[in-house]
Protein backbone atom coordinates (compact mmCIF):
# COMPACT_ATOMS: atom_id res chain seq x y z
CA UNK A 1 0.00 0.00 0.00
CA UNK A 2 1.19 3.19 -0.49
CA UNK A 3 2.11 5.62 1.51
CA UNK A 4 3.19 8.90 -0.37
CA UNK A 5 2.41 11.98 2.45
CA UNK A 6 3.45 9.66 5.50
CA UNK A 7 6.63 9.62 7.31
CA UNK A 8 9.28 6.93 5.80
CA UNK A 9 6.52 6.28 3.85
CA UNK A 10 6.68 3.20 1.22
CA UNK A 11 5.57 3.88 -2.66
CA UNK A 12 4.16 1.53 -5.08
CA UNK A 13 5.94 1.27 -8.52
CA UNK A 14 3.03 3.54 -10.08
CA UNK A 15 3.44 6.32 -7.40
CA UNK A 16 6.96 6.31 -8.26
CA UNK A 17 6.99 6.73 -11.93
CA UNK A 18 4.18 9.14 -12.08
CA UNK A 19 6.13 11.16 -9.54
CA UNK A 20 9.42 10.70 -12.07
CA UNK A 21 7.46 11.98 -14.88
CA UNK A 22 5.53 14.68 -13.50
CA UNK A 23 9.47 16.11 -12.74
CA UNK A 24 10.04 15.99 -16.03
CA UNK A 25 7.04 17.52 -17.29
CA UNK A 26 7.14 20.05 -15.40
CA UNK A 27 11.06 20.96 -16.25
CA UNK A 28 10.24 21.08 -19.58
CA UNK A 29 6.93 23.12 -18.65
CA UNK A 30 8.84 25.60 -17.29
CA UNK A 31 11.51 25.50 -19.75
CA UNK A 32 9.07 25.89 -22.75
CA UNK A 33 7.12 28.62 -21.45
CA UNK A 34 10.24 30.77 -20.68
CA UNK A 35 11.70 30.31 -23.84
CA UNK A 36 8.46 30.78 -25.91
CA UNK A 37 7.25 33.81 -23.42
CA UNK A 38 9.92 36.30 -24.88
CA UNK A 39 11.29 36.55 -21.45
CA UNK A 40 14.26 35.31 -22.98
CA UNK A 41 16.60 36.28 -26.22
CA UNK A 42 15.44 32.96 -27.84
CA UNK A 43 18.97 32.72 -29.23
CA UNK A 44 20.14 32.10 -25.71
CA UNK A 45 17.46 30.08 -24.61
CA UNK A 46 16.06 27.79 -27.15
CA UNK A 47 12.86 25.99 -26.75
CA UNK A 48 13.14 22.49 -25.99
CA UNK A 49 11.52 21.33 -29.28
CA UNK A 50 14.80 23.46 -30.78
CA UNK A 51 16.70 21.95 -29.09
CA UNK A 52 15.33 18.39 -30.50
CA UNK A 53 15.69 19.68 -33.93
CA UNK A 54 18.61 20.81 -33.45
CA UNK A 55 19.72 17.54 -32.32
CA UNK A 56 18.28 15.65 -34.59
CA UNK A 57 19.86 18.14 -37.50
CA UNK A 58 23.18 17.37 -35.91
CA UNK A 59 22.91 13.51 -36.39
CA UNK A 60 21.64 14.04 -40.23
CA UNK A 61 23.59 16.21 -41.26
CA UNK A 62 26.89 16.76 -39.68
CA UNK A 63 27.69 13.61 -38.61
CA UNK A 64 27.69 13.82 -35.12
CA UNK A 65 26.89 9.75 -34.74
CA UNK A 66 31.05 10.20 -34.89
CA UNK A 67 31.17 12.32 -32.02
CA UNK A 68 29.13 10.31 -29.46
CA UNK A 69 31.11 7.45 -30.49
CA UNK A 70 34.27 8.61 -30.13
CA UNK A 71 33.00 10.32 -26.74
CA UNK A 72 32.19 7.08 -25.51
CA UNK A 73 34.78 5.21 -26.33
CA UNK A 74 36.90 7.80 -24.67
CA UNK A 75 34.90 7.61 -21.59
CA UNK A 76 34.54 4.06 -21.54
CA UNK A 77 38.43 3.16 -22.73
CA UNK A 78 39.77 5.49 -19.62
CA UNK A 79 37.14 4.14 -17.25
CA UNK A 80 38.45 0.32 -18.24
CA UNK A 81 42.42 1.58 -17.52
CA UNK A 82 41.50 2.76 -14.41
CA UNK A 83 39.61 0.20 -12.90
CA UNK A 84 41.97 -2.63 -14.42
CA UNK A 85 44.66 -0.49 -12.09
CA UNK A 86 42.47 0.60 -8.89
CA UNK A 87 40.70 -2.47 -8.76
CA UNK A 88 43.27 -5.03 -7.02
CA UNK A 89 45.04 -1.64 -5.59
CA UNK A 90 41.66 -1.52 -3.65
CA UNK A 91 41.17 -5.25 -2.32
CA UNK A 92 44.67 -5.26 -1.95
CA UNK A 93 44.91 -2.34 0.15
CA UNK A 94 41.50 -3.37 2.05
CA UNK A 95 42.73 -6.60 2.59
CA UNK A 96 46.30 -6.38 4.07
CA UNK A 97 47.38 -3.00 6.48
CA UNK A 98 50.72 -2.96 4.91
CA UNK A 99 49.33 -2.17 1.56
CA UNK A 100 47.05 0.13 2.66
CA UNK A 101 49.45 2.01 5.02
CA UNK A 102 52.10 1.87 2.26
CA UNK A 103 49.53 3.02 -1.21
CA UNK A 104 47.15 5.01 1.03
CA UNK A 105 49.64 8.10 2.11
CA UNK A 106 50.00 8.17 -1.79
CA UNK A 107 46.37 8.15 -2.77
CA UNK A 108 44.84 10.32 -0.28
CA UNK A 109 46.70 13.58 -0.76
CA UNK A 110 46.30 12.83 -4.62
CA UNK A 111 42.53 12.91 -4.35
CA UNK A 112 42.37 16.79 -3.41
CA UNK A 113 44.66 17.63 -6.50
CA UNK A 114 42.27 18.81 -9.49
CA UNK A 115 42.10 16.64 -12.21
CA UNK A 116 42.04 19.71 -14.56
CA UNK A 117 45.03 21.35 -13.05
CA UNK A 118 46.76 18.68 -14.83
CA UNK A 119 45.80 19.36 -18.35
CA UNK A 120 48.91 22.02 -19.27
CA UNK A 121 51.11 19.13 -17.98
CA UNK A 122 49.16 16.59 -19.74
CA UNK A 123 49.70 18.52 -23.43
CA UNK A 124 53.43 18.98 -22.62
CA UNK A 125 53.61 15.22 -21.75
CA UNK A 126 51.44 13.47 -24.27
CA UNK A 127 50.57 16.66 -26.74
CA UNK A 128 46.68 16.91 -28.45
CA UNK A 129 46.27 13.54 -29.13
CA UNK A 130 44.00 10.92 -27.48
CA UNK A 131 46.12 10.06 -24.94
CA UNK A 132 45.87 13.28 -23.21
CA UNK A 133 42.44 12.93 -23.07
CA UNK A 134 42.24 9.17 -22.07
CA UNK A 135 44.98 10.36 -19.51
CA UNK A 136 43.02 13.12 -18.17
CA UNK A 137 39.87 11.01 -17.80
CA UNK A 138 41.66 8.58 -15.95
CA UNK A 139 43.24 10.70 -13.68
CA UNK A 140 39.76 12.38 -12.90
CA UNK A 141 38.70 9.15 -11.16
CA UNK A 142 41.61 7.05 -10.15
CA UNK A 143 42.21 8.15 -6.74
CA UNK A 144 38.54 8.01 -5.49
CA UNK A 145 38.17 4.88 -7.27
CA UNK A 146 41.44 3.36 -5.54
CA UNK A 147 39.83 4.72 -1.96
CA UNK A 148 36.34 3.91 -2.48
CA UNK A 149 36.74 -0.18 -3.63
CA UNK A 150 39.19 -0.38 -0.91
CA UNK A 151 36.37 0.79 2.00
CA UNK A 152 33.94 -1.53 -0.30
CA UNK A 153 36.37 -4.50 0.49
CA UNK A 154 37.08 -3.57 3.83
CA UNK A 155 33.27 -3.37 3.99
CA UNK A 156 33.04 -7.21 3.76
CA UNK A 157 32.01 -8.42 7.43
CA UNK A 158 34.90 -10.28 9.49
CA UNK A 159 32.35 -13.11 10.49
CA UNK A 160 32.42 -14.42 7.40
CA UNK A 161 36.27 -13.90 6.43
CA UNK A 162 36.92 -16.05 10.13
CA UNK A 163 33.94 -18.73 8.66
CA UNK A 164 35.88 -19.30 5.63
CA UNK A 165 39.12 -19.91 7.30
CA UNK A 166 37.48 -22.38 9.88
CA UNK A 167 36.07 -23.71 7.23
CA UNK A 168 39.54 -24.45 5.83
CA UNK A 169 39.97 -21.99 2.85
CA UNK A 170 43.41 -20.92 2.36
CA UNK A 171 44.47 -16.93 2.24
CA UNK A 172 43.85 -17.00 -2.08
CA UNK A 173 40.75 -18.90 -1.63
CA UNK A 174 39.45 -16.18 0.85
CA UNK A 175 40.36 -13.06 -1.27
CA UNK A 176 39.08 -14.99 -4.44
CA UNK A 177 35.62 -16.46 -2.73
CA UNK A 178 34.82 -14.62 -0.28
CA UNK A 179 36.72 -11.30 0.00
CA UNK A 180 35.62 -10.03 -3.83
CA UNK A 181 32.82 -12.02 -4.51
CA UNK A 182 31.39 -10.36 -0.97
CA UNK A 183 32.31 -6.82 -1.73
CA UNK A 184 31.12 -7.49 -5.92
CA UNK A 185 28.10 -5.49 -5.42
CA UNK A 186 29.57 -2.60 -3.92
CA UNK A 187 32.00 -2.33 -6.38
CA UNK A 188 29.50 -2.38 -8.92
CA UNK A 189 28.01 0.24 -7.24
CA UNK A 190 31.04 2.10 -6.96
CA UNK A 191 31.76 2.04 -10.73
CA UNK A 192 28.69 3.01 -11.48
CA UNK A 193 28.88 6.09 -9.70
CA UNK A 194 32.32 6.49 -10.96
CA UNK A 195 31.64 6.37 -14.06
CA UNK A 196 29.00 9.67 -13.61
CA UNK A 197 31.80 11.59 -12.72
CA UNK A 198 34.25 10.36 -15.87
CA UNK A 199 31.61 11.88 -18.16
CA UNK A 200 32.21 15.47 -16.20
CA UNK A 201 35.42 15.23 -17.32
CA UNK A 202 34.70 14.43 -20.76
CA UNK A 203 33.54 17.73 -21.51
CA UNK A 204 37.18 18.98 -19.73
CA UNK A 205 39.21 16.84 -21.49
CA UNK A 206 37.64 17.64 -25.04
CA UNK A 207 37.30 21.31 -24.79
CA UNK A 208 40.89 21.99 -24.77
CA UNK A 209 42.27 21.25 -28.08
CA UNK A 210 39.86 18.23 -29.52
CA UNK A 211 38.09 17.90 -33.28
CA UNK A 212 36.13 15.09 -31.99
CA UNK A 213 33.77 13.95 -29.61
CA UNK A 214 30.61 16.35 -27.92
CA UNK A 215 32.90 18.60 -26.12
CA UNK A 216 34.12 19.46 -29.51
CA UNK A 217 31.06 19.76 -31.28
CA UNK A 218 29.80 21.97 -28.36
CA UNK A 219 32.85 24.54 -28.36
CA UNK A 220 32.23 24.91 -32.36
CA UNK A 221 29.16 26.08 -31.57
CA UNK A 222 29.89 28.10 -29.31
CA UNK A 223 31.64 30.29 -31.79
CA UNK A 224 28.42 30.55 -33.52
CA UNK A 225 26.52 30.95 -30.81
CA UNK A 226 24.63 27.70 -31.69
CA UNK A 227 22.81 27.51 -28.20
CA UNK A 228 20.52 25.21 -29.62
CA UNK A 229 23.67 22.67 -30.48
CA UNK A 230 25.01 23.24 -26.97
CA UNK A 231 22.07 22.09 -25.29
CA UNK A 232 21.58 19.10 -27.71
CA UNK A 233 25.48 18.12 -26.85
CA UNK A 234 24.46 18.95 -22.93
CA UNK A 235 21.21 16.33 -23.71
CA UNK A 236 23.22 13.69 -25.28
CA UNK A 237 25.80 13.92 -22.48
CA UNK A 238 22.64 13.25 -19.62
CA UNK A 239 21.16 10.58 -21.78
CA UNK A 240 24.15 8.03 -22.77
CA UNK A 241 25.12 8.64 -18.73
CA UNK A 242 21.74 8.10 -17.71
CA UNK A 243 21.53 4.87 -20.15
CA UNK A 244 24.93 3.49 -18.80
CA UNK A 245 23.51 4.22 -15.28
CA UNK A 246 20.49 2.20 -15.86
CA UNK A 247 22.83 -0.60 -17.67
CA UNK A 248 24.75 -1.45 -14.90
CA UNK A 249 21.81 -0.97 -12.34
CA UNK A 250 20.65 -3.64 -14.46
CA UNK A 251 23.78 -5.53 -14.63
CA UNK A 252 23.37 -5.79 -11.18
CA UNK A 253 19.99 -6.90 -10.80
CA UNK A 254 20.61 -9.39 -13.12
CA UNK A 255 23.55 -11.12 -11.36
CA UNK A 256 22.69 -10.93 -8.15
CA UNK A 257 19.72 -12.22 -7.42
CA UNK A 258 20.45 -12.38 -3.23
CA UNK A 259 20.51 -8.42 -3.19
CA UNK A 260 16.88 -8.30 -5.18
CA UNK A 261 14.89 -8.09 -1.68
CA UNK A 262 15.76 -4.78 -0.87
CA UNK A 263 17.00 -6.23 2.39
CA UNK A 264 20.65 -7.61 2.92
CA UNK A 265 21.98 -10.28 5.07
CA UNK B 1 8.65 -18.99 45.18
CA UNK B 2 9.92 -19.62 48.91
CA UNK B 3 9.01 -23.58 48.91
CA UNK B 4 10.92 -24.30 45.93
CA UNK B 5 13.87 -22.59 47.57
CA UNK B 6 13.83 -24.33 50.17
CA UNK B 7 14.08 -27.80 48.95
CA UNK B 8 16.39 -26.33 46.25
CA UNK B 9 18.89 -26.74 49.04
CA UNK B 10 18.15 -29.84 50.19
CA UNK B 11 18.85 -31.54 46.78
CA UNK B 12 22.87 -32.37 45.90
CA UNK B 13 23.77 -31.76 42.06
CA UNK B 14 26.79 -34.33 42.95
CA UNK B 15 24.43 -37.26 43.46
CA UNK B 16 24.20 -39.04 40.49
CA UNK B 17 21.65 -42.39 39.65
CA UNK B 18 24.05 -44.98 38.95
CA UNK B 19 23.46 -45.26 34.94
CA UNK B 20 24.61 -41.32 35.27
CA UNK B 21 27.61 -42.38 36.64
CA UNK B 22 28.40 -45.18 34.65
CA UNK B 23 27.77 -42.64 31.29
CA UNK B 24 30.15 -40.49 32.84
CA UNK B 25 33.00 -43.40 33.91
CA UNK B 26 32.53 -44.52 30.25
CA UNK B 27 32.80 -40.67 28.80
CA UNK B 28 36.22 -40.58 30.59
CA UNK B 29 37.24 -43.65 29.34
CA UNK B 30 37.13 -42.37 26.08
CA UNK B 31 39.95 -40.40 24.53
CA UNK B 32 40.52 -37.16 24.91
CA UNK B 33 39.61 -34.75 21.72
CA UNK B 34 40.62 -31.74 22.68
CA UNK B 35 42.56 -30.83 25.32
CA UNK B 36 43.57 -27.12 26.96
CA UNK B 37 46.94 -26.25 29.11
CA UNK B 38 48.04 -23.58 30.73
CA UNK B 39 45.67 -21.38 28.11
CA UNK B 40 46.01 -17.16 28.96
CA UNK B 41 45.08 -14.59 27.32
CA UNK B 42 45.91 -11.22 27.49
CA UNK B 43 44.60 -8.01 25.31
CA UNK B 44 46.68 -4.45 25.07
CA UNK B 45 43.68 -2.26 25.27
CA UNK B 46 43.88 2.16 25.79
CA UNK B 47 44.36 1.36 29.55
CA UNK B 48 46.87 -1.09 29.62
CA UNK B 49 46.79 -5.06 29.55
CA UNK B 50 43.55 -6.69 30.14
CA UNK B 51 44.05 -10.75 30.99
CA UNK B 52 40.83 -12.21 29.60
CA UNK B 53 41.64 -15.39 30.30
CA UNK B 54 44.24 -16.70 32.94
CA UNK B 55 45.35 -20.20 33.78
CA UNK B 56 42.95 -22.36 31.92
CA UNK B 57 42.88 -26.53 31.93
CA UNK B 58 41.04 -28.99 30.92
CA UNK B 59 39.86 -31.74 28.75
CA UNK B 60 36.90 -32.66 26.72
CA UNK B 61 36.31 -36.50 25.40
CA UNK B 62 35.67 -37.72 22.41
CA UNK B 63 31.92 -37.37 21.68
CA UNK B 64 31.15 -35.51 25.06
CA UNK B 65 28.91 -32.49 24.85
CA UNK B 66 30.70 -29.35 26.76
CA UNK B 67 28.81 -26.05 27.77
CA UNK B 68 30.95 -23.19 29.00
CA UNK B 69 29.24 -20.78 30.59
CA UNK B 70 29.79 -17.81 32.47
CA UNK B 71 28.99 -13.61 33.13
CA UNK B 72 29.18 -11.48 30.32
CA UNK B 73 32.53 -10.39 29.67
CA UNK B 74 33.91 -13.09 31.59
CA UNK B 75 36.01 -14.55 28.48
CA UNK B 76 34.03 -17.23 26.69
CA UNK B 77 34.22 -16.11 22.95
CA UNK B 78 38.01 -15.29 23.59
CA UNK B 79 38.13 -19.03 24.93
CA UNK B 80 36.59 -20.44 21.91
CA UNK B 81 38.07 -17.97 19.59
CA UNK B 82 41.75 -19.63 20.78
CA UNK B 83 40.31 -22.89 20.48
CA UNK B 84 39.13 -22.26 17.02
CA UNK B 85 42.96 -20.53 16.15
CA UNK B 86 40.97 -17.20 15.26
CA UNK B 87 42.99 -15.82 18.17
CA UNK B 88 46.44 -16.77 19.57
CA UNK B 89 47.28 -17.50 23.37
CA UNK B 90 49.41 -15.46 25.03
CA UNK B 91 50.52 -18.25 27.04
CA UNK B 92 49.53 -22.27 26.71
CA UNK B 93 48.08 -24.55 23.87
CA UNK B 94 45.83 -26.04 22.88
CA UNK B 95 45.80 -29.52 21.78
CA UNK B 96 43.66 -31.44 19.39
CA UNK B 97 44.09 -35.28 19.49
CA UNK B 98 47.62 -35.01 21.24
CA UNK B 99 48.34 -32.28 18.42
CA UNK B 100 49.05 -28.74 19.12
CA UNK B 101 46.46 -26.50 17.24
CA UNK B 102 47.51 -23.64 15.73
CA UNK B 103 45.39 -21.21 13.11
CA UNK B 104 42.47 -21.99 12.07
CA UNK B 105 42.00 -25.76 10.17
CA UNK B 106 38.98 -27.14 9.34
CA UNK B 107 38.88 -30.01 11.94
CA UNK B 108 38.17 -27.76 14.05
CA UNK B 109 34.34 -26.47 12.90
CA UNK B 110 33.19 -23.26 14.07
CA UNK B 111 28.84 -21.58 14.26
CA UNK B 112 28.95 -18.15 15.29
CA UNK B 113 26.49 -16.25 17.20
CA UNK B 114 25.95 -14.05 14.08
CA UNK B 115 24.60 -14.79 10.73
CA UNK B 116 27.30 -16.29 8.40
CA UNK B 117 26.06 -17.97 5.46
CA UNK B 118 27.50 -16.52 2.40
CA UNK B 119 24.80 -14.29 1.24
CA UNK B 120 25.57 -15.26 -2.76
CA UNK B 121 25.54 -18.57 -2.47
CA UNK B 122 22.46 -20.84 -2.06
CA UNK B 123 22.09 -23.61 1.04
CA UNK B 124 23.44 -26.31 -1.14
CA UNK B 125 26.21 -23.97 -1.91
CA UNK B 126 27.11 -22.56 1.75
CA UNK B 127 27.33 -26.49 3.05
CA UNK B 128 29.75 -27.69 0.23
CA UNK B 129 31.98 -24.36 1.11
CA UNK B 130 34.68 -26.39 3.29
CA UNK B 131 35.25 -29.47 0.75
CA UNK B 132 35.35 -27.02 -2.42
CA UNK B 133 38.15 -25.05 -0.73
CA UNK B 134 39.82 -28.21 0.08
CA UNK B 135 39.79 -29.22 -3.74
CA UNK B 136 36.40 -31.62 -3.58
CA UNK B 137 33.31 -31.44 -6.16
CA UNK B 138 31.34 -33.55 -8.31
CA UNK B 139 28.17 -35.13 -7.87
CA UNK B 140 29.74 -36.90 -5.09
CA UNK B 141 29.78 -33.83 -2.78
CA UNK B 142 26.73 -32.37 -3.63
CA UNK B 143 24.81 -36.01 -2.59
CA UNK B 144 26.45 -35.51 0.64
CA UNK B 145 25.53 -32.24 1.20
CA UNK B 146 21.97 -32.98 0.25
CA UNK B 147 22.68 -35.52 3.11
CA UNK B 148 23.80 -32.79 5.79
CA UNK B 149 21.04 -30.32 4.56
CA UNK B 150 18.43 -33.16 5.49
CA UNK B 151 19.74 -34.00 8.80
CA UNK B 152 18.90 -30.45 9.64
CA UNK B 153 15.64 -30.84 8.39
CA UNK B 154 16.39 -28.52 5.29
CA UNK B 155 15.53 -30.73 1.94
CA UNK B 156 13.09 -28.10 1.07
CA UNK B 157 15.28 -25.08 0.95
CA UNK B 158 18.92 -26.63 -0.89
CA UNK B 159 18.62 -23.58 -3.72
CA UNK B 160 17.43 -20.88 -1.44
CA UNK B 161 19.55 -17.82 -0.50
CA UNK B 162 20.07 -17.28 3.26
CA UNK B 163 17.75 -14.18 3.11
CA UNK B 164 14.78 -16.74 2.44
CA UNK B 165 15.47 -18.33 5.46
CA UNK B 166 13.98 -17.90 8.91
CA UNK B 167 17.01 -17.17 11.92
CA UNK B 168 16.68 -20.95 12.99
CA UNK B 169 17.17 -22.20 9.70
CA UNK B 170 19.71 -19.86 8.58
CA UNK B 171 21.76 -21.50 12.17
CA UNK B 172 20.73 -24.99 11.04
CA UNK B 173 22.86 -24.28 7.51
CA UNK B 174 25.34 -23.05 9.61
CA UNK B 175 25.71 -26.26 11.52
CA UNK B 176 25.38 -28.20 8.61
CA UNK B 177 28.15 -26.34 6.50
CA UNK B 178 30.31 -26.76 9.43
CA UNK B 179 29.58 -30.63 9.99
CA UNK B 180 30.30 -31.08 6.36
CA UNK B 181 33.67 -30.65 6.81
CA UNK B 182 34.01 -33.66 8.78
CA UNK B 183 35.66 -32.34 12.29
CA UNK B 184 36.71 -33.48 14.81
CA UNK B 185 34.75 -30.76 17.64
CA UNK B 186 32.15 -28.82 16.87
CA UNK B 187 32.65 -25.01 18.74
CA UNK B 188 29.85 -22.90 19.22
CA UNK B 189 29.68 -19.80 20.25
CA UNK B 190 25.98 -18.99 21.44
CA UNK B 191 24.77 -20.26 18.15
CA UNK B 192 21.02 -19.99 19.57
CA UNK B 193 21.37 -16.86 21.17
CA UNK B 194 19.88 -14.47 18.65
CA UNK B 195 16.63 -16.48 18.62
CA UNK B 196 13.66 -16.22 20.18
CA UNK B 197 12.55 -18.53 23.17
CA UNK B 198 10.44 -21.10 20.71
CA UNK B 199 12.77 -21.48 18.07
CA UNK B 200 15.39 -21.75 20.49
CA UNK B 201 14.40 -24.99 22.14
CA UNK B 202 13.42 -26.39 18.98
CA UNK B 203 16.81 -25.74 18.02
CA UNK B 204 18.23 -27.66 20.98
CA UNK B 205 16.37 -30.77 20.96
CA UNK B 206 17.74 -30.90 16.92
CA UNK B 207 21.57 -30.47 18.21
CA UNK B 208 20.79 -33.10 20.67
CA UNK B 209 19.50 -35.40 17.71
CA UNK B 210 21.94 -34.80 15.58
CA UNK B 211 25.07 -35.13 18.32
CA UNK B 212 23.66 -38.70 18.61
CA UNK B 213 23.06 -39.42 15.40
CA UNK B 214 27.31 -38.53 14.83
CA UNK B 215 30.57 -39.07 15.67
CA UNK B 216 31.01 -35.40 16.97
CA UNK B 217 32.35 -33.69 19.77
CA UNK B 218 30.92 -30.16 20.80
CA UNK B 219 31.94 -27.36 22.84
CA UNK B 220 28.98 -25.29 22.98
CA UNK B 221 28.96 -21.54 24.67
CA UNK B 222 25.87 -19.84 26.64
CA UNK B 223 24.90 -17.63 28.80
CA UNK B 224 21.34 -19.68 29.49
CA UNK B 225 21.06 -22.08 32.51
CA UNK B 226 18.66 -24.37 31.00
CA UNK B 227 20.05 -24.68 28.10
CA UNK B 228 23.50 -25.44 29.49
CA UNK B 229 22.27 -27.63 31.66
CA UNK B 230 19.99 -29.39 29.14
CA UNK B 231 22.41 -30.20 26.48
CA UNK B 232 25.41 -30.47 28.38
CA UNK B 233 27.05 -33.69 29.84
CA UNK B 234 29.70 -31.41 31.95
CA UNK B 235 29.41 -27.82 31.98
CA UNK B 236 32.52 -25.46 32.30
CA UNK B 237 31.72 -22.50 34.22
CA UNK B 238 33.35 -19.60 34.30
CA UNK B 239 34.92 -16.62 36.62
CA UNK B 240 34.86 -13.30 35.33
CA UNK B 241 38.55 -10.89 35.88
CA UNK B 242 40.39 -12.40 34.62
CA UNK B 243 38.33 -15.24 33.43
CA UNK B 244 39.36 -19.03 34.77
CA UNK B 245 37.68 -21.96 35.46
CA UNK B 246 35.48 -21.86 38.48
CA UNK B 247 33.99 -25.80 38.70
CA UNK B 248 33.44 -28.37 36.20
CA UNK B 249 29.68 -29.34 37.00
CA UNK B 250 28.78 -32.92 35.48
CA UNK B 251 25.26 -32.72 34.91
CA UNK B 252 23.33 -35.60 36.55
CA UNK B 253 20.10 -35.50 34.70
CA UNK B 254 20.08 -38.76 32.57
CA UNK B 255 20.04 -39.04 28.29
CA UNK B 256 18.33 -39.11 26.19
CA UNK B 257 16.91 -35.18 27.32
CA UNK B 258 13.81 -34.04 26.88
CA UNK B 259 11.77 -30.63 27.91
CA UNK B 260 9.79 -32.17 30.48
CA UNK B 261 13.33 -32.77 32.50
CA UNK B 262 13.61 -29.50 33.22
CA UNK B 263 11.49 -29.70 36.24
CA UNK B 264 13.21 -32.85 37.79
CA UNK B 265 15.02 -32.64 40.87
CA UNK B 266 18.75 -33.18 39.31
CA UNK B 267 17.87 -30.54 36.60
CA UNK B 268 16.80 -28.16 39.34
CA UNK B 269 19.60 -28.57 41.56
CA UNK B 270 22.10 -28.79 38.39
CA UNK B 271 20.76 -25.10 38.02
CA UNK B 272 21.14 -23.86 41.25
CA UNK B 273 24.29 -24.80 40.97
CA UNK B 274 25.02 -23.09 38.14
CA UNK B 275 23.30 -19.94 39.51
CA UNK B 276 24.76 -19.65 42.60
CA UNK B 277 28.38 -19.26 40.35
CA UNK B 278 27.41 -17.24 38.54
CA UNK B 279 25.32 -15.23 40.55
CA UNK B 280 27.38 -15.23 44.08
CA UNK B 281 24.50 -13.95 46.43
CA UNK B 282 25.96 -10.52 47.06
CA UNK B 283 26.78 -9.39 50.76
CA UNK B 284 25.39 -5.92 50.61
CA UNK B 285 21.03 -6.72 49.39
CA UNK B 286 21.19 -2.66 48.89
CA UNK B 287 23.35 -2.65 45.48
CA UNK B 288 20.96 -4.50 44.28
CA UNK B 289 18.41 -2.06 44.78
CA UNK B 290 17.92 0.75 42.52
CA UNK B 291 17.07 4.08 43.99
CA UNK B 292 14.55 5.52 41.88
CA UNK B 293 11.91 7.92 43.15
CA UNK B 294 7.98 7.62 43.37
CA UNK B 295 6.95 9.16 40.53
CA UNK B 296 3.14 7.80 40.41
CA UNK B 297 0.17 8.82 42.45
CA UNK B 298 -0.41 7.30 45.52
CA UNK B 299 -3.06 4.58 45.35
CA UNK B 300 -2.23 2.99 42.49
CA UNK B 301 -0.15 0.18 44.25
CA UNK B 302 1.33 -2.59 41.90
CA UNK B 303 2.83 -5.00 44.45
N1 LIG C 1 40.12 -7.66 20.88
C1 LIG C 1 40.05 -7.31 22.17
N2 LIG C 1 40.79 -6.30 22.65
C2 LIG C 1 40.72 -5.94 23.95
N3 LIG C 1 39.96 -6.56 24.85
C3 LIG C 1 39.19 -7.57 24.45
C4 LIG C 1 39.19 -8.00 23.09
N4 LIG C 1 38.32 -9.03 22.96
C5 LIG C 1 37.81 -9.22 24.19
N5 LIG C 1 38.33 -8.37 25.08
C6 LIG C 1 38.03 -8.31 26.53
O1 LIG C 1 38.14 -9.60 27.04
C7 LIG C 1 37.10 -9.87 27.95
C8 LIG C 1 36.36 -11.11 27.54
O2 LIG C 1 35.62 -10.87 26.36
P1 LIG C 1 34.74 -11.97 25.66
O3 LIG C 1 34.16 -11.39 24.43
O4 LIG C 1 35.56 -13.19 25.50
O5 LIG C 1 33.60 -12.20 26.73
P2 LIG C 1 32.31 -13.14 26.66
O6 LIG C 1 32.34 -14.00 27.85
O7 LIG C 1 32.24 -13.80 25.35
O8 LIG C 1 31.15 -12.06 26.80
P3 LIG C 1 29.67 -12.12 26.18
O9 LIG C 1 28.85 -13.00 27.06
O10 LIG C 1 29.23 -10.69 26.29
O11 LIG C 1 29.77 -12.60 24.79
C9 LIG C 1 36.23 -8.64 28.00
O12 LIG C 1 36.56 -7.90 29.14
C10 LIG C 1 36.59 -7.89 26.76
O13 LIG C 1 36.50 -6.51 26.99
MG1 LIG D 1 30.81 -13.74 23.63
Amino acid sequence: MSRPFQLRGSLSPGWKIGLAAGAWVLFFAIWHSLAVSGWANPRLLPSPLAVCRALAELFAEHGFAKDVLKSLNRVLLSFLIATAVALPLGILMGSFSVAENFINPLVSPFRYLPAPSFVPLLLMWLGTGENQKIALLFLGVIWFLITLLMDNTKAVRIELIETAQTLGAKPAQILRSVIFRSALPQYLDTLRQMLAVSWTYLVIAEIVAATDGIGAMMMRAKRFVRVDDIMAGILVIGVLGFVLDLLLRGLRWWAFPYLRTGKET
Amino acid sequence: MPPAALQINDLDYRKQSPEVADRFRRMKERPVVLSVRGLEKTFDSHEGPVTALKGLDFDVYRREFMCVIGQSGCGKSTLIRMLAGLEYPTEGEVLLDGNPAKGPCPDRGMVFQAYTLFPWLTVKQNVMFGPKMAGRGGVELEQEARQWIDMVGLSKFENSYPYQLSGGMKQRVAIARALANQPRILLMDEPFGALDAQTRCQMQSYLLQIWQKIDITILFITHDLDEAVYLADRILVLKANPGRIDEIIEVPVPRPRDMDQMISPEFIATKHRVNTLIHPPTEDPKEEKLSIPRLTPVGDDVD
